[in-house]
């Protein structure tokens, strides 16, 4: 039985699909730390989440186990946490401060 | 080439230049854009994969839920423009030739190790390809694992929700000297 996909995904589609894990982490990673505004930083550290979403469904599928897909899962859901209380520490942040920046916030500054 | 194939790739380049239009827009709305695009097309590389439930959830909870609470935020807040006027910080020339030439090292071992004697072959006798049964993450199968074997991590990570909505109710009530907000 020819099956093409299969062949692609245990074959040369491993070094693609993890260069793209990758290079989406390491986006991630760069966005994290070079961006200056608090939003900037949680988008990258969803995408980080997500570059690492693509590597556990990519072995799930490589291994046929599900185990990989279920934690998928999960790291949807403490991602929607982060992302709740990371937007209502921002807005709290903005209301007294006036700014996103990051570089604005020197009051903890020892 | 299978139209699969050529699906995989294309997703896996959008995803890509999602990446780099969040980290080089200077916009926030451009780069939440750019993330957006590069969540749908990993969808779409989880359905290439077979892992049709997680793609439905990755366009609804990610794409639908979070991105959309990201970009009204980005809207409420107006943001001024001195605060992405200096987008970037001052060590990225330093730092940002460093993080690149760790990414390029990391693939380059792992293509070393992709090439290296028998890993590749090891690993297709190991997972045959024609074993790959139709129903494999589909919702039927994904939510009976998910409600047997993983019902203890189900019900956890539903308490995190819980403290998270608690965390978030407190965090918005209270003002900087602890007292109640109205």
């Amino acid at each position: 039985m020819i099956n093409p996909l299969g062949d692609f995904i245990v074959g040369s589609g491993g070094i693609f699909t993890i260069s793209v894990v990758l290079i989406l982490f390491f986006i991630g990673v760069a966005t994290f730390i070079f961006r200056r505004t608090l939003l900037h930083m949680l988008m990258g550290v969803e995408l980080m989440l997500n570059a690492v979403n693509l590597s556990l469904i990519y072995f799930s599928r490589l291994h046929q186990n599900l185990d990989g897909q279920i934690l998928s899962l999960m790291i949807f859901v403490v991602a929607a946490c982060e992302v709740a209380v990371g937007i209502a520490i921002i807005v709290k942040l903005y209301k007294r401060t006036g700014t996103i920046g990051v570089e604005t916030y020197t009051e903890e500054r020892g | 080439m299978d139209f699969n194939i050529l699906m995989y790739f294309v997703f896996g380049v959008v995803a890509i230049a999602g990446g780099l239009i969040l980290l080089f827009a200077k916009h926030p709305i451009k780069g939440a854009m750019g993330l957006l695009a590069s969540m749908l097309a990993l969808a779409g590389m989880y359905a290439i994969l077979q892992a049709h439930s997680i793609a439905v959830f990755q366009v609804i909870i990610y794409a639908g839920a979070i991105m959309v609470l990201i970009i009204y935020f980005l809207m409420l807040l107006d943001i001024k423009s001195e605060d992405y006027l200096r987008s970037y910080a001052k060590l990225v020339w330093t730092a940002g030739p460093l993080l690149l030439l760790l990414g390029i090292f990391f693939i380059y071992k792992l293509y070393t190790v992709f090439q290296g004697p028998g890993v590749l072959k090891d690993m297709s006798t190991a997972i045959s390809p024609a074993a790959n049964p139709e129903n494999f993450g589909g919702i039927k199968v994904f939510s009976k694992t998910l409600l047997t074997k993983y019902l203890f991590a189900f019900e956890f990570v539903s308490t995190l929700l819980f403290a998270a909505i608690v965390a978030v109710i407190s965090i918005v009530q209270l003002d900087w000297k602890g007292r109640k907000n109205d």
